[in-house]
C-alpha cells in the first residue's frame, strides 16, 4: 500500500471514526430488531415451551427466568443491559445453559464451512470473470453471459441434493452426510457443502466482476499506458487488477448475507452440525433465548466483516471517502 | 461513434421472447389446471402409487398414488401467485423509499441507508427462519419477511437512478419552473427509475421462488397438503433411487421457472438499456 | 531541403462490427517536424484515424489499407487528461514506470530522468516526494503529466486528440505553447486532431478536414484558411465566431 500525505491521512481517520460509529448504531438497531421479532410471538412463550397442560407454578416460574413478567419496556432494558454489558444473549430453554456458549461450540464448523465457500468462489470468480473479460467474446465469455439465467433459479438445497445424488450416491467421492472425524476428515466433509453454497453465488459474481473489469479495460488510462507500449501483463498485474480490487471487494462484501444464509439452509440438507442445525433444533423446540441469540450473532458478524471489508476498501481507493 | 451492434441486439431480443413464451406457458397452464388436469392433485389411487411418468400420468404418481403431473400444476398455482404478491408491497416500498432517498439526499438519503444497513445485516434465510419461527409454517411468514427485507433491492436501484438525477439540468430548470418535488419526482424521476426496477423484479422473482420452495422443503413454508414443489421435494428425497420423478420433476419445474424470468430479466436490461 | 517522411498511410478504411465504414479510403503523409491540424466535427473518423496510427483500435474496429508506414514511433495524448492516469497509482511512478519500459533503464536512473522532465514541464518536484494521485492534480498539470509520459517514449510522431478541449482557456494557451517549444526543441511531428477551427490554426502548419470518414480538403494553413475549395471547409471557417469590434 502506499503511504498516504498528512491530508490525506487526517480525511482517512475521520471516515474510519465515522463509520465505526454507524457500524455500531446498526449492531444496537440490530438488537432491538431482534428483540422485537421475536417479542411478535403470538400467545404465551412459557405455555409454548411447557405445554398447555403444565403445572401453573411451574408455567410461573419460566415465566419470571424469561422476565415475562416484566413490562416490555423493562424486558427491553434488561435484554440490552444482559447482552451489552454482559455479553448474555439468555439461557437456552431447552439445554439450560448459555447461549453464548451453545453458539460458541457449534460456531466453528460453520465459520470453517463460511471459510471454505468463501475461499472456492473468491478464487473461482476472479479466475472466470478473468478469463471471460480478457477473452471477449469467447466461447467462456459467452459461457458467462448466459449460466447466470440457468442457475439464478436453482434452490440451494436443490442443488445440495442433485450433488449429493451425483457425488456421494454415485461417484461416492464424498460422504453423504455428516462430519467424519479428525480435522482432515471435517474438511473433506465440508467439500460438497461449501461448492454448493458457493455454487448459487458464483455465476451472478462472475458476470459481476467481468463487468468492472471490462469497465478498467476500457478505460482512458489504460489507453494512455498502451499507448505508451508498456507490455499487457504489466498493464493489466500493476493496473488493471487494483482498480477492479474494490469493486470485487464490495461485490463480495454485499454477498455475505446470502452466503451465510445459504451456509444454514445447506448444512440442514448435509446434516452438518452447526449453527444452522442449532438454529432448527431450536425452532422445533420453541426455545426462542437460543433463536434470538442465533440470530444475533449472525447479524452482529455480518456487520463486523462488512465493516472490515469497508475499511481495506477505503484504504485502497481514496475516492470513496467523499 | 460506436453504432449498435444488429446482430446482438437480435440475440437480446431473442433471450426476452424465449422467456416470456417459457413463462407464459407456465402461467397458462396453471391458470387452467383445473381445466386441465384429469385427476385432483389430492385424490389418492394407493392401487397406482409409484408409478413412472408415461401414459396416464404424464408425471408418475406420488407415493400415496396421486397425480404428479395435477400436483406440479396446481403447485404452481400456489408457489407462483405467492411469489407475485409477495413482491407488490416490497416493490412499491422500496421504489418509493429509493426515490425519496435519492431525490433528497441529505438526513432523507441517511435515514433510509441506516434502514437498510440494518436489515441487510440479517442474511436472508436466518430471517425468514425466524420469522416463520414466531407466526409459525405457512405463506405469512414469507409475506412479513419479504416486505421486511425485500425492498432493499429495489430501493437501492431506485437510489441509484435518483441520485444522479437530483443535480442534472431537467430538474434544476424544472424546479425554477416551480414545480413541486412530487411532480418532479412523479413525471422525471419515476419513469427513469421503473424500467431498471422491473429488471430487478424479474431476477428477484426468481431468487424469491426458490426462498418459497426452500421453506417448502425444509417443512415451514406452505403447509400441506397443499401442494407446494417444496414440500414435493422433500417428500419424495426419500425415493430419490427408485422414484426420482417424485424429486426431480417438481425441481426441474423450479428450475424452468427460474430460467423464464431470469431471460426476461435479461431481455428487458438489455432492451431498455 | 526537403525533410524526411516519418509516417505515411495510402487508403485506410476502418469498418465496424456492422460492416459499415467510418473511415473512407484515407491517404497522408507528414514529414519530420510538420504540424498537422486533422479537423472536422464528432463522428467524422479523426480520433478512429489516430487510433489507428498508434495501432490502439477499439474493440470490434476492422482496419484495411494499401500501404501504411510499418509501427511508426508514436506517442499518444487524450482528451480527459484525468481519467487517462491511473486514479490509484501515484502519478510519479506511473512516469517512471514508462521511462524504465520504454527507455530500458533501471529505476534508480528512471526516477532521475522522471525529475528532469517534471522540471521541463514545470511541474512541481514535490510530486515525486509525495504519492499523489491524478486525483489532487489539476487538469493542466496531468496533461502536463501526460506530455511528460508520451516524451519518454521518444516518439518522431506526437498524436494529440483534443487535448484542450476539455481545460480552461488560459490553461489551453499554455498547453499549445509547451506543445510548440517543445517541437522546436525535439523536433517531432505532430497530428493535432480538433474540431476548433481556431486552436488548429494557431498551431499547425497545414491542415486536413475530415467529413464523415473522408478527408475533403488539406493543405498549408494559410491556403485553406483564405481559400477553401469546399463548401463545408467554408462553413467551418465561417462557424469560428469572430472577436466583436472594440467600439469606441
Amino acid at each position: 500500500m502506499r503511504r498516504m500525505n498528512g491530508g490525506e491521512a487526517a480525511r482517512f481517520r475521520q471516515w474510519l471514526i465515522r463509520a465505526f460509529l454507524r457500524a455500531l448504531l446498526v449492531v444496537v438497531l440490530v438488537t432491538v430488531a431482534v428483540f422485537f421479532v421475536i417479542r411478535l410471538v403470538p400467545g404465551d412463550p412459557a405455555v409454548m415451551v411447557l405445554g398447555e397442560h403444565a403445572a401453573p407454578a411451574a408455567l410461573d416460574a419460566l415465566r419470571e427466568r424469561l422476565g415475562l413478567n416484566l413490562s416490555v419496556p423493562a424486558q427491553f432494558l434488561r435484554f440490552l443491559k444482559n447482552v451489552f454489558l454482559r455479553g448474555d444473549t439468555g439461557d437456552s430453554i431447552k439445554y439450560g445453559v448459555s447461549s453464548r456458549s451453545l453458539v460458541l461450540q457449534f460456531a466453528p464448523v460453520t465459520l470453517l464451512l463460511v471459510a471454505l465457500s468463501t475461499l472456492i468462489t473468491l478464487i473461482m470468480t476472479v479466475l472466470l470473470a478473468f478469463l471471460a473479460a480478457t477473452h471477449r467474446d469467447g466461447p467462456l465469455d459467452q459461457a458467462v453471459r448466459v449460466v447466470p439465467a440457468f442457475t439464478q433459479g436453482m434452490p440451494v438445497f436443490w442443488t445440495g441434493l442433485l450433488f449429493i445424488l451425483l457425488f456421494s450416491v454415485k461417484l461416492r467421492w464424498f460422504p453423504v452426510g455428516g462430519l467424519k472425524p479428525g480435522f482432515a476428515g471435517m474438511l473433506h466433509s465440508l467439500v460438497l457443502p461449501a461448492v454448493t453454497v458457493s455454487f448459487g453465488q458464483i455465476p451472478p459474481l462472475v458476470r459481476s466482476l467481468r463487468e468492472r473489469l471490462l469497465e478498467v479495460l476500457e478505460s482512458d488510462f489504460v489507453t494512455t499506458l498502451r499507448a505508451a507500449r508498456l507490455p499487457r501483463r504489466r498493464i493489466f498485474l500493476r493496473h488493471v487488477l487494483r482498480n477492479a480490487f474494490v469493486p470485487t471487494l464490495m461485490l463480495f462484501s454485499v454477498n455475505l448475507s446470502y452466503l451465510i444464509g445459504g451456509t444454514l439452509v445447506v448444512e440442514q440438507v448435509f446434516a452438518v452440525r452447526g449453527v444452522g442445525r442449532l438454529l432448527f433444533e431450536a425452532i422445533a423446540n420453541r426455545d426462542f433465548p437460543l433463536v434470538q441469540a442465533v440470530a444475533l450473532y449472525c447479524a452482529v458478524f455480518v456487520v463486523v466483516i462488512s465493516f472490515l471489508a469497508d475499511l481495506i476498501a477505503h484504504r485502497a481507493d481514496p475516492r470513496m471517502r467523499s | 461513434m460506436k453504432r449498435k451492434d444488429r446482430s446482438r441486439t437480435r440475440g437480446r431480443r431473442l433471450t426476452l421472447c424465449v422467456g416470456l413464451a417459457m413463462m407464459g406457458v407456465l402461467v397458462l397452464l396453471a391458470l387452467l389446471a383445473p381445466v386441465v388436469c384429469r385427476y385432483d392433485p389430492l385424490a389418492q389411487d394407493l392401487y397406482a402409487f409409484l408409478q413412472p411418468p408415461g401414459g396416464d400420468h404424464p408425471f408418475g404418481t406420488d407415493q400415496l398414488g396421486r397425480d404428479m403431473f395435477s400436483r406440479v400444476l396446481y403447485a404452481a398455482r400456489v408457489d407462483l401467485s405467492v411469489m407475485a404478491l409477495a413482491e407488490i408491497i416490497p416493490f412499491a416500498t422500496g421504489v418509493f423509499l429509493g426515490m425519496l432517498s435519492g431525490y433528497f439526499g441529505g438526513r432523507t438519503e441517511w435515514l433510509v441507508t441506516l434502514a437498510a444497513d440494518t436489515f441487510i445485516a440479517f442474511p436472508y434465510y436466518l430471517l425468514v427462519i425466524v420469522v416463520a419461527f414466531v407466526t409459525g409454517a405457512g405463506v405469512q411468514g414469507i409475506f412479513i419477511t419479504f416486505m421486511l427485507v425485500g425492498w432493499l433491492v429495489y430501493a437501492r436501484v431506485a437510489r441509484g437512478v435518483a441520485a444522479p438525477l437530483r443535480a442534472s439540468e431537467w430538474v434544476a430548470s424544472a424546479k425554477l419552473m416551480g414545480y413541486s418535488d412530487l411532480r418532479i419526482i412523479a413525471t422525471q424521476i419515476f419513469p427513469n427509475v421503473l424500467p431498471q426496477a422491473v429488471v430487478v423484479l424479474m431476477t428477484d422473482m426468481a431468487g424469491l421462488l426458490a426462498v418459497i420452495v426452500t421453506l417448502g422443503y425444509l417443512g415451514i413454508g406452505v403447509a400441506p397438503p397443499t401442494p407446494d414443489w417444496g414440500t414435493m421435494i422433500a417428500e419424495g428425497q426419500g425415493f430419490m433411487t427408485s422414484a426420482w420423478w417424485l424429486s426431480v420433476i417438481p425441481g426441474l419445474t423450479v428450475v424452468y421457472a427460474g430460467i423464464a424470468l431470469s431471460c426476461i430479466g435479461d431481455g428487458l436490461a438489455d432492451l431498455w438499456r | 531541403m526537403e525533410r524526411e517522411v516519418v509516417l505515411a498511410v495510402r487508403g485506410l478504411n476502418l469498418y465496424n462490427r456492422d460492416g459499415e465504414r467510418l473511415v473512407k479510403d484515407l491517404s497522408f503523409s507528414l514529414r519530420a517536424g510538420e504540424t498537422l491540424g486533422l479537423v472536422g466535427e464528432s463522428g467524422s473518423g479523426k480520433t478512429l484515424t489516430l487510433r489507428s496510427l498508434i495501432g490502439l483500435l477499439p474493440e470490434g474496429i476492422r482496419e484495411t489499407h494499401e500501404a501504411r508506414t510499418d509501427n511508426p514511433n508514436c506517442a499518444m495524448i487524450f482528451q480527459n487528461p484525468q481519467s487517462a492516469l491511473d486514479p490509484l497509482c501515484p502519478v510519479f511512478r506511473q512516469l517512471c514506470e514508462v521511462i524504465a519500459a520504454r527507455q530500458g533503464v533501471g529505476r534508480a536512473e528512471a526516477r532521475a530522468r522522471a525529475l528532469r522532465l517534471l522540471r521541463r514541464l514545470s511541474l512541481p518536484e514535490s510530486l515525486a516526494r509525495e504519492d499523489r494521485l491524478p486525483g489532487s492534480l489539476s487538469g493542466g498539470q496531468c496533461q502536463r503529466l501526460l506530455i511528460a509520459m508520451a516524451l519518454s517514449c521518444e516518439p518522431e510522431v506526437l498524436l494529440c486528440d483534443e487535448p484542450t478541449t476539455a481545460l480552461d482557456v488560459t490553461v489551453q494557451k499554455k498547453t499549445l505553447d509547451l506543445i510548440r517549444a517543445l517541437q522546436a526543441e525535439l523536433g517531432f511531428a505532430v497530428i493535432f486532431v480538433t474540431h476548433n477551427l481556431a486552436v488548429a490554426a494557431q498551431l499547425c502548419q497545414s491542415l486536413a478536414v475530415m467529413r464523415q470518414g473522408r478527408i475533403i480538403e488539406r493543405g498549408p494553413t494559410e491556403q485553406i484558411l483564405t481559400s477553401p475549395r469546399e463548401p463545408y471547409t467554408e462553413t467551418l471557417i465561417g462557424a469560428v465566431l469572430p472577436v466583436p469590434e472594440r467600439r469606441g
